[in-house]
This record gives C-alpha cells, sequence and structure tokens, in this order.
C-alpha cells in the first residue's frame, strides 16, 4: 500500500491549494491560501498548510498553525479569529466509497500527528467541518472528541419554504418592520466599521468583549470582498444593525454581527435574514448558514427561524501541563485580560463560537 | 408561559408501543416487551418514562436503575444487554414536528426527566441515544460529557445490482468465492439461535474476554419467544452441513438491524461471515426494507470489515456524567484494576 506523505505547500502552490480545497466536500473558504495568510498575520502563529499525497495523487489538505506562548500548541482554527471551522479537507470524498474514504482520512491523520509530534506540540485543537462527520480517526489516536452545533437552511427548496418555516411572531415583525420603512442593504467598509462599534457596544452591555480584531476583519474585506460581504438594515437614514456574511462554495454563512439594536419594537436582525436568504436564492445559493447553535441561551434567540441542527467536532489532545495552562488562562488570566481589555478601544479575546 | 412537561411512568404496553412507534427514534429496542426482558435479565429496575405536555405524550424516556455494593447506575440501555443503544425518543410524528417545536420537546424531556433522575439519587448516568439523533445538546447543557459513537447504515432504496457493484472488490470477490466453496445461507430458528450462542461464547473465550459474555442463551430465549419471526431472525452459514457463523437480526419500521452475532470463523478465510452478511441484505432488499444497518463503526478492527459494503456513517451519542463519589471510586479502581473502569460495561455484538 502506498504510504501518504507530506508536504508544505508555498506560496506558489497557493494555485494548487486553492484548486484542492475548491475540490473537497470539506474545503471551505476559512480553508483558501489568502484566509490562512490573513489569520496567520493576526495570531503569532505560523501556518503549516500541509497537503498530503499517495504516490502523486494529492489526497487532502490541513491546515495547521503553530504557536509558542507558555505551550507549543497546534490549532486548526487558531483562537480568536471567528473561524467556526477549519481541520482537513478531503480530496473527493464524497466521491469515493466509504473504505477508501476512512483509509484516506485514517492515513493522512496519522501522517499529520507524526508531524505534530515532531514539533512537539502538547496542545493541539481542531474543529472539523460539518462535512467531515467521521471523527474516529482521531479518538483513536487519543483525541477528545465533543460535539457543536450550527444551523444551516436548504434555501434551494424556495423562499415560501423558508418563509414557512420561520415563526408566525418572527414572520408578523418582518412584515411589520418593512412596512416602517426599514431598508436592508449592503454596506460597504465604512458600514463595515460603523457595524463593529455597535458590536463593541452591545457586548459591553452584556460584560463581554469583542473577540475579533478589526484590522482583520477590514483586511479579509478588502482582499476578499465580495466573497466576504456586509448587509445592514438602515432606520431613517441610520445603520442600526448588520451583519458580515462569507461566501463558502454553494453556502452563504452569516457569520459575524448581528448585535441587538438598541432601538426597541423592529424586527431588524430577522428582516436582514429574510432579505439575505431571498437575495441569496436570486444568487444561486444552496445553503444558508447560522453559525453557533451550541450555546443554549444565544440559541434561543435563533431557534424561531427553524434552521436544521448541523453538527460538527470539536477534537482536543493536551498533557497535563497543557491543562493545567489553559485551566488557570480560563479561570483567572482570560478574566483579568478581558478586564483591561474593556479600557481599550479595540477588544479581542476568544472565538465567537463558545 | 408554555405548559410544564409532566412525567408518567408508563403502565400500558400497548399505549408505550404506539408512542415508540410514532417517533424517529423508535427502536425495536424501545419496545416495551424488549424493555421488560431486559429488566427480568439485568436485575435493574425499568422507569418506562413518558412526558406529557397538556395531557399530550410529547416523549419517552426509558431508563434502568441498578444499586451494586456502594454505587447507583443509571442506564439506557442497560450493559450486558448486549444493546448499543436506547435513550429518550420524542414524539415527532416521524419528523412531521417542526424543528423548533422538536428541539424543545427532546430539551425539556431530558431535562425534566434527567430532575426525575436526580431524585433518585444517582452515582453514574450512562444515556446512550438512538442512531440519527444529532442533537446531543441537551446533555452538554445539563452537564453530561457527550461523546460521538458510529453505526454503518446501508440505503436499500436502489436496485440490488447497484448495492452489488458498491461492494468493495475484494468483498465480492470472497462472497463469491464463499458460494462456490459451498457455504450455505439459511434461516434458523430456536435451535439455531442457541448455536450461535454458543459460536459467541466460543470466540470471546478466543479473544480472552470470556468474562464479558455472560449466559445469553435465557435473554436470547425471550426475546425469541416474543419476536420471533415478525422482528426478530436467525440466519445461519453452513460448510459441510455444519453451523460455522450465523446472525441475529432485528426488523422494525423500514430498517432491520445485523444486531449481535457474526462471530469470526476462520474457515475458508472468513469469508463464510462475508456471504452471510451480503445473503442478509439481499433478503432484506427482498422484503422491501430501506435500510439495513451494520452496526460496529466504532471498533477498529471490525469496521476495516464493515466499511467494504460501502455504508453510510451515521452518528449517535454516548452521554455519561457522574458524581464525585464516582469519580474517587473509580480512581481507586483503576488504581486496583490498571485501567479497568469500575462499572463501565463495553461490549460488542461480536
Amino acid at each position: 500500500m502506498t504510504k501518504v506523505e507530506l508536504k508544505i505547500a508555498q506560496k506558489d502552490d497557493s494555485k494548487e491549494w486553492d484548486r484542492l480545497v475548491e475540490i473537497s466536500p470539506q474545503g471551505t473558504i476559512f480553508h483558501t491560501w489568502n484566509w490562512l495568510r490573513i489569520v496567520e498575520k493576526y495570531t503569532n502563529a505560523k501556518l503549516y498548510p500541509l497537503i498530503g499525497y499517495k504516490g502523486d495523487t494529492p489526497i487532502g489538505v490541513f491546515p495547521i498553525f503553530f504557536r509558542k506562548k507558555y505551550l507549543k500548541m497546534i490549532f486548526s482554527p487558531p483562537p480568536h479569529m471567528a473561524i467556526p471551522y477549519l481541520g482537513p479537507a478531503l480530496i473527493k470524498y464524497d466521491r469515493l466509497k466509504q473504505d477508501k474514504r476512512e483509509t484516506n482520512l485514517i492515513e493522512f491523520q496519522k501522517q499529520v500527528d507524526n508531524f505534530i509530534n515532531e514539533l512537539g506540540a502538547s496542545y493541539i485543537s481542531f474543529s472539523l467541518t460539518p462535512e467531515l462527520i467521521d471523527s474516529r480517526p482521531f479518538r483513536w489516536s487519543g483525541y477528545t472528541v465533543v460535539p457543536h452545533y450550527h444551523r444551516s437552511i436548504d434555501i434551494s427548496k424556495g423562499e415560501d419554504y423558508v418563509w414557512s418555516q420561520f415563526q408566525k411572531r418572527v414572520r408578523q415583525g418582518i412584515v411589520k418592520t418593512r412596512e416602517k420603512g426599514v431598508l436592508v442593504e449592503e454596506g460597504n467598509l465604512e458600514e463595515l466599521e460603523v457595524l463593529y462599534d455597535l458590536l463593541i457596544r452591545r457586548y459591553r452591555e452584556l460584560g463581554k468583549t469583542v473577540n475579533v480584531p478589526k484590522k482583520y476583519l477590514i483586511e479579509l474585506y478588502k482582499n476578499l470582498y465580495p466573497r466576504v460581504l456586509i448587509f445592514i438594515a438602515k432606520y431613517e437614514g441610520e445603520t442600526l444593525t448588520g451583519s458580515i456574511y462569507v461566501k463558502s462554495k454553494n453556502k452563504l454563512i452569516s457569520w459575524i454581527g448581528n448585535p441587538k439594536p438598541k432601538i426597541s419594537g423592529l424586527y431588524l436582525n430577522e428582516l436582514i435574514k429574510w432579505e439575505v436568504v431571498k437575495w441569496a436564492i436570486q444568487q444561486g445559493f444552496e445553503k444558508y448558514e447560522l453559525i453557533g447553535a451550541s450555546d443554549e441561551k444565544l440559541d434561543m434567540h435563533k431557534r424561531k427561524y427553524n434552521f436544521p441542527l448541523s453538527v460538527h467536532f470539536y477534537v482536543k489532545k493536551s498533557s497535563f501541563y497543557a491543562d493545567l495552562v489553559e485551566w488557570s488562562y480560563l479561570h483567572f488570566l482570560k478574566r483579568i485580560y478581558s478586564k483591561l481589555a474593556f479600557k481599550t478601544p479595540i477588544g479581542r479575546i476568544v472565538c465567537r463560537q463558545k | 408561559m408554555p405548559a410544564k412537561i409532566e412525567l408518567k411512568l408508563a403502565n400500558s404496553a400497548k399505549e408505550w408501543n404506539k408512542l415508540v412507534e410514532k417517533s424517529s427514534y423508535g427502536t425495536i429496542f424501545h419496545r416495551w416487551e424488549w424493555l421488560k426482558i431486559v429488566e427480568k435479565h439485568t436485575k435493574s429496575k425499568l422507569y418506562p418514562v413518558i412526558g406529557y405536555k397538556n395531557e399530550t405524550p410529547v416523549g419517552i424516556y426509558p431508563f434502568y436503575y441498578q444499586k451494586k455494593k456502594l454505587v447507583k447506575f443509571i442506564f439506557s440501555p442497560p450493559p450486558k444487554s448486549l444493546l448499543m443503544y436506547m435513550g429518550p425518543a420524542v414524539i415527532d410524528s416521524n419528523n412531521f414536528l417542526k424543528q423548533d417545536k422538536r428541539e424543545l420537546r427532546l430539551i425539556e424531556l431530558h431535562k425534566a426527566t434527567y430532575e426525575f433522575m436526580k431524585s433518585l439519587g444517582y452515582d453514574y448516568i450512562r444515556i446512550r441515544t438512538s442512531p440519527g439523533l444529532i442533537d446531543a445538546r441537551p446533555f452538554l447543557w445539563t452537564g453530561f460529557c457527550v461523546e460521538p459513537l458510529y453505526t454503518y447504515v446501508i440505503n436499500l432504496d436502489r436496485s440490488i445490482k447497484h448495492i452489488w457493484e458498491n461492494l468493495n472488490k475484494e468483498l465480492r470477490r470472497n462472497i463469491n468465492k464463499a458460494k462456490k466453496s459451498g457455504v450455505i445461507i439459511e434461516e434458523g430458528s430456536r435451535e439455531e439461535l442457541y448455536l450461535l450462542d454458543e459460536l459467541l461464547k466460543k470466540r470471546f473465550i478466543e479473544q480472552g474476554v470470556s468474562l464479558k459474555y455472560r449466559d445469553y442463551k435465557r435473554y436470547l430465549g425471550d426475546l425469541y419467544n416474543e419476536f420471533y419471526p415478525q422482528s426478530l431472525r436467525i440466519f445461519v452459514a453452513k460448510y459441510d452441513g455444519e453451523i460455522v457463523t450465523g446472525q441475529i437480526i432485528t426488523c422494525y419500521k423500514d430498517k432491520i438491524s445485523l444486531w449481535a452475532g457474526s462471530p469470526k470463523t476462520n474457515l475458508l478465510r472468513g469469508t463464510p461471515t462475508e456471504l452471510l452478511q451480503w445473503e442478509i441484505i439481499r433478503w432484506a432488499h427482498e422484503n422491501g426494507f430501506k435500510y439495513c444497518e451494520i452496526m460496529a463503526g466504532d471498533d477498529p478492527r471490525l469496521r476495516h470489515f464493515k466499511a467494504k459494503f460501502n455504508p453510510e456513517l451515521v452518528v449517535w451519542f454516548s452521554a455519561t456524567k457522574c458524581s464525585p463519589k464516582y469519580m474517587i471510586l473509580e480512581k481507586v479502581a483503576k488504581l486496583i484494576h490498571y485501567g479497568k473502569r469500575a462499572g463501565e460495561p463495553n461490549e460488542r455484538s461480536s
């Protein structure tokens, strides 16, 4: 049997990398070369864009980030970047028979694990895409696996179908809000900044800090537009709320945003969702995804759209010492840090996911 | 304010079975008769919980209570019943219920039942949910540790030729070889069931895990009395007039499951087992079933064999929660037994 061999993709390989991401069912916009390079810039981590080959045939890509701070750590995706999932993307996985899928995944994962061991990492954390439900190779090599959730709906079934799924109260609210003259439109860089400030304000009210760096979002927007775009709700000329969307193949992802507007009685975020659903259908998207359904309190606000749940897996392996460092970070350092961050205009901490 | 969920213990087999029927997550293992037989053979107390909202049943949640020495266990399903999964089943009229209602029913049913479990007192709870129930959040939200488990399902809603062509090449060759060598697949009855039990026991002894395989003869006999031939069947592979391996299958709704059986045989390089499983798939296809669950997705050794049938991977969950007392006992037991977990059962169908 041919062994899987790893190659670290270089700048010259960026086109080939993106081609592989394109033909893998697990390949997302977060896996694309430009996105990864921007993430690398904002995380003080080194990116290893690994490609697995069987002979001359590529079987998968696996972008991992290596960071050394107190510990040697491996991430895919790294925290603070609001990336819901990354991890391995297997080439033509959907077209292979089950036994072949498993062999490729198991062997590729094993080689990546060897690579990580050589780096001497004692904390490893991956978030697999919803398109890779097979977490077994990770468990069999000592990782703990925990399910996480998002919501996504098949919008190829048409507008009427999606509309009928919304709770009645939401539908009435949307109609009423539109009648009041609220407009949903595409925003630009200026609105991105407004939206960011609105998010900071809302998070402050909740005693939290915004986790994603503003410059990171701006750079993504500048480099990846129109695959990264903004929709906002305007009322009497003022931007009241909005959301950043990303296009990942046939899926439109409602990514960051939707802060609770200061004005009450209007269904602004609901209206944005609905207008964007209609827009996405026109643009030929097949899926519409809402990020994050694992948090009980936050999910209460998302259940009303009636989007089916999709599960994906967090896998983690860490040494006793790494666990101790993580525990102290979560229980002490993070709290202190978040209090300090409160006083600065740009807060950043922890992935929005959880 | 929405109505609160109310729990009652079922006392009518008919009503219970109707609810199992109406839930997409209701399996044959949830059926009243099966639950009762398990109760009898596992020396545990069954709590057949039904959740009601405004007098309308919204879900069932069977679990078993056991007290061993100092430790109180709650299981669904209990160990030593050869069952992989059970857990809650919400009444969704087989998927007709809207997403938000279905989610809410599960969340409320689990939370209320968990409160009930707490009132009974527990040191260790283990719930394993039906395949296809992907929402494990109610468990996470009540502090359970959740891990995914896997099973394999073959979609039979295609021509048998298509299913055959989708099998791994080597597997097809092996099946043909077994046929040519004169292996015959037949349906069995009680006698074959008992013989299969013996074969399984022998196989477990070979693997050095004889302790885990108790005497299942009476348990299987009771199940046979209740479910054969409607929902439980036995298939055996014969070579030279002798039974070399066999498989017990369950049939419920539109699915058959390769439940217990298929002990490995070294005869003809193990090919009779492959032929046996293929013939069962064919039988299920001929009899109009839509899915054939071939199980064992979680066993690194068995998955290699099962994946050759080119099945779909389906996820299910194991959710566990333990008291501080149990954690200490487990640590002590680990020290004594070098890694053996206190009371943690670990059984496979083959």
